[in-house]
């Protein structure tokens, strides 16, 4: 169920679409049991983009965590269009099986500098009390109007750090950001998606034993997909283990990077991946009697071999689909972008390696 | 963590790679030998709790399972066994076939007796191929999930073997009823504590396995508008209720023996008062937690022999409708004496003795065939101390509560009073309401799940440590040995489907209140 209206009239349409189906929902002898929202979603769409694609996208996350959508589409033929705003209510499946509310989409296709001014927007349609967390679609960026807008009136940006096209200056700008004290803070969906990667590795060191070898790292070899996005994500990786482990840069080299550690060296080295649909294949610790081979052996799965000199090979499985675009969604909105001075550290280191 | 883990632990520093990612930490590997393999608990909860750790990827790859019990099977014949039990009992249904295939290679059945020395042998050499085979470094955990009966012959049978220390890590966990009495109790915990150290031994209390009943918690300690008022200044009263529509299902003979106050009371009851009356911990370390609900539950007014009647109502219930279906009187259900004097409904009034609660009733009630399965704490506050509003509400104005619902339906609620619309002042009681299922769609997992996890990451937070069980059963000492010296020949009934027996509600009308309907 979805209408069409204007910029001013929208939210008066929604209570009105809300009141229909609250009245539905009584002739049909049900309660709609709905008028919980925890979040505005403003959710940026720099391409034209079609409601029902919005929908989609949009409904998953906000089944399990109700919310309210302002979709903001850059869409240049939107002079076409006579009502550029459609409101619609997001039904979910309940567990009894019952259909239930759990958010509203409000979609506006909007034109240059209509586009750019789309906070004023978001803010005046944003419901009051609960977060507002941007889905930005894009890395982080300092020349877009929105973005410097959206660092003030939300409170948190989800960007997509896989989408960058320049590694060095790109990382220079989201390293910016996140040390900065906007009023909104920075997360990272391509941070979210190395969480099975960084799971795994964290897992193999759970036992004790296994953590004196993580002070004799001596390598590191990442088969990473040949693509910005790859190079993004072998760069935030390393930073990450780099940040946790305390290496500090020591210099390029023509594979990766060389690192120092307490007294030795660690040698970074990325190599191209072959299996073209992920960013990253294959990460390999090698301390002088030990190895550590984290690999997925299908889509599902990401599993950690543990190699000793001194004792039998134990396996470490970290069982993760690959998270579906709503799933990092969900889980950002979820984490609330915890654990964030882990996040601003790698970042910083990620940016020092591309900077090399 | 064990006490070899913790020496481990410190030699080698914390993991520096799991900063920030702290929740989803994995146990080690493990062999988990369930005493009571081939029974109901292990089917209908344990395994399928298992299940669904694995399909959330939070079991440690080695993880092998060795099911024990007297009835012949083999391991094929096992592990289908436990596959239709889980496909039943699940709460996410069917099991991924690819999933459960991985899964069940580490289910394993033994057959043995647990009262001989030679089982016990049987299962030292059966768990060294295990444990080669899967590789779990020797971490064993014994569940006993058997009649309450054979846990100290199984307890002691372990310390003889030697299988109390293992070459990794070693746990017990010990299933409820945890002794039937205060004496039996101290005896267990004896026993347990001779062949154990108190580290290493998990008694299971499901209760705090629950999402809402953690909630308590979370919603006293993690928010500030709550504890200021948390206190006899400001609360009237306090309602705990564990309510079942159920009846026996099949455990009459059980049941006959316990009772509600032994089945519920004792344990799921005093626990969920514990977590409403302690004082703050310091921190959420196991112990620090465990220690404030020891000392809320010693602060417990004693009952005198001779306030037992006024403070305890006790009933069991008569023939009536639950469901629209009619269902028999306790006395002529299977397995129960017909001339029956054991409880299934209980009441009491308690008091606590300290600086927060003195004379605040604390009114808990439990019972079988009442009206619904539903379990709730409920803070009742003070009315205002002046109504301002008095000309248009000569009645007076209903005080503030806060419901905490357990289950089900879970959430908690507050009313309180807001001005009725129109040129007048009338008051009327509104409810704010917080739904689990409203809020957060994803499924909570079961409590089974939580706690099997925690004995594996060796967090004994959500478990009884022995002085608390000792306490538990001292609060409830005066009331047994009243009801064993009183020679009643029948008790009172209610009707099955109904709140209980009319004279509950007397025990509160005294005090100017009344049982809320949930
Ligand atoms: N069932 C539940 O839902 C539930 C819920 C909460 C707590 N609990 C607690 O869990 C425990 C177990 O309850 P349950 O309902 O699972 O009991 P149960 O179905 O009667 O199971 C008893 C188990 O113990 C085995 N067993 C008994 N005596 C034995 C012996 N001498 N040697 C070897 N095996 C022996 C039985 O094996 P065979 O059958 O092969 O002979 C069976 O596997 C109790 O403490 C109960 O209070 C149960």
């Amino acid at each position: 169920m979805n209408l069409t209206t204007s910029i001013t009239d929208t939210l008066p349409t929604l209570a009105r679409l809300r009141e229909q189906a609250a009245r539905q929902a009584a002739d049909a002898g049900a309660e709609l049991n709905a008028q919980m929202l925890l979040a505005t979603i403003v959710a940026r769409y720099p391409h034209p983009t079609a409601w029902a694609d919005i929908e989609a996208e949009t409904k998953p996350v906000v089944a399990a965590y109700p919310g309210r959508v302002i979709a903001l589409v850059n869409d240049p033929d939107t002079a076409q269009s006579p009502d550029p705003v459609r409101v619609g209510l997001l039904a979910a499946q309940r567990s009894d099986g019952a259909s239930a509310i759990r958010g509203e989409l409000l979609t506006a296709a909007l034109e240059g500098r209509a586009f750019e001014e789309g906070a004023a927007i978001a803010a005046s349609w944003s419901a009051s009390g609960v977060p507002t967390v941007v889905w930005w679609n894009g890395p982080a960026t300092t020349d877009d109007h929105l973005f410097e807008d959206m660092l003030d009136i939300a409170d948190r940006i989800l960007v997509d750090s896989s989408a960058m096209t320049d590694a060095a200056a790109d990382f220079e700008v989201l390293g910016d950001i996140v040390m900065a004290s906007h009023h909104a803070r920075v997360t990272d969906a391509l941070w979210l998606r190395l969480l099975a990667w960084r799971q795994a590795f964290a897992q193999a060191f759970d036992q004790p034993a296994a953590r004196i070898d993580l002070e004799h790292v001596r390598s590191v070899e990442l088969a990473v997909q040949q693509s910005p996005g790859g190079n993004a994500a072998a760069l935030l990786l390393v930073g990450w283990m780099a940040s946790r482990l305390g290496w500090r840069l020591d210099r390029r080299t023509t594979q990766g990077w060389r690192l120092a550690s307490d007294g030795h060296a660690v040698d970074v080295i990325c190599e191209p991946s072959s299996t073209p649909n992920v960013l990253i294949e294959m990460v390999r610790l090698s301390a002088p009697t030990s190895r550590y081979l984290a690999h997925m052996p299908s889509p599902e799965d990401i599993v950690v071999d543990c190699q000793s000199d001194l004792a039998p090979i134990t396996h470490v499985a970290v069982r993760r689909p690959p998270p579906t675009r709503p799933r990092l969604r969900l889980d950002d909105l979820l984490t609330g972008g915890a654990h964030y001075s882990v996040f601003q550290q790698s970042v910083t280191l990620a940016r020092t390696l591309a900077a090399a | 963590m064990s006490i070899n883990g913790q020496a481990l632990d410190t030699a080698f520093g914390a993991n520096p790679l799991r900063e920030g990612l702290a929740s989803q930490e994995a146990p080690p590997g493990h062999t988990l030998v369930i005493f009571g393999g081939s029974g109901d608990l292990a089917a209908r909860k344990l395994v399928p709790a298992l299940y669904n750790l694995e399909r959330n990827a939070l079991l440690p790859s080695s993880l092998a399972v060795v099911g024990l019990g007297r009835r012949p099977m083999d391991h094929e014949s096992y592990r289908t066994r436990q596959l239709e039990a889980t496909t039943s009992f699940s709460r996410t249904g069917k099991p991924d076939p690819e999933l459960w295939s991985a899964f069940q290679q580490g289910l394993y059945y033994v057959r043995g007796d647990f009262s001989t020395h030679a089982g016990y042998e049987d299962l030292k050499r059966e768990l060294a191929e295990i444990e080669t085979r899967h590789g779990t470094g020797g971490n064993r955990i014994f569940y006993l999930a058997t009649q309450p009966s054979l846990f100290p012959e199984i307890i002691r049978l372990l310390g003889e073997t030697g299988l109390n220390r293992g070459p990794g890590t070693t746990r017990i966990v010990i299933e409820k009823p945890f002794g039937r009495d205060l004496a039996t109790a101290l005896d267990l915990n004896a026993i347990a504590n001779d062949v154990f150290d108190e580290s290493q031994i998990y008694r299971i209390d499901h209760y705090l396995g629950k999402e809402t009943v953690q909630n308590v918690l979370v919603l006293r300690f993690a928010n500030v508008i709550f504890e200021p008022v948390w206190n006899r200044r400001y609360i009237d009263s306090v309602q705990i209720t564990v309510a079942e529509s159920v009846g026996l299902e099949g455990r009459g003979t059980y049941y006959e023996e316990a009772g509600v106050l032994r089945d519920m009371v004792q344990n799921h009851i005093m626990q969920l008062f514990a977590l409403v009356a302690m004082e703050p911990p310091v921190d959420f370390e196991a112990d620090s937690i465990r220690d404030e609900k020891v000392k809320v539950l010693r602060a417990l007014r004693h009952l005198e022999p001779d306030q037992v009647a006024n403070n305890v109502m006790r009933a069991s219930y008569g023939a009536g409708f639950v469901d629209g279906r009619e269902v028999p009187a306790y006395r002529d259900e299977d397995g129960v004496a017909p001339d029956s004097t054991t409880e299934t409904y209980f009441a009491s009034r308690f008091f606590i003795d300290n600086w927060r609660w003195k004379g605040v009733p604390f009114y808990l009630r439990s019972g079988k065939r009442l009206a619904k399965r539903a379990s709730e704490i409920a803070i009742q506050f003070n009315e205002v101390p002046h109504l301002l509003f008095g000309d248009s509400n000569p009645d007076g104005v209903p005080p503030n509560v806060l419901a905490m619902r357990i289950q089900p339906d879970e959430g908690v609620s507050i009313t309180f009073e807001a001005k009725q619309p129109g040129l007048g002042m009338r008051v009327r009681p509104v409810r704010m309401d917080f739904g689990y299922g409203q809020s957060f769609a994803e499924e909570s997992p079961d409590a089974y799940e939580r706690l099997l996890l925690d004995v594996m990451l060796g967090d004994q937070t959500l478990f009884i440590r022995r002085d608390e069980t000792e306490a538990a059963w001292r609060a409830v000492m005066p009331i047994l040995e009243a009801w064993e010296g009183d020679t009643v020949s029948r008790l009172p009934t209610y009707e099955a489907g109904r709140w209980g027996p009319r004279q509950a509600g007397d025990l509160l009308r005294a005090d100017g209140f009344r049982w809320r309907r949930l």
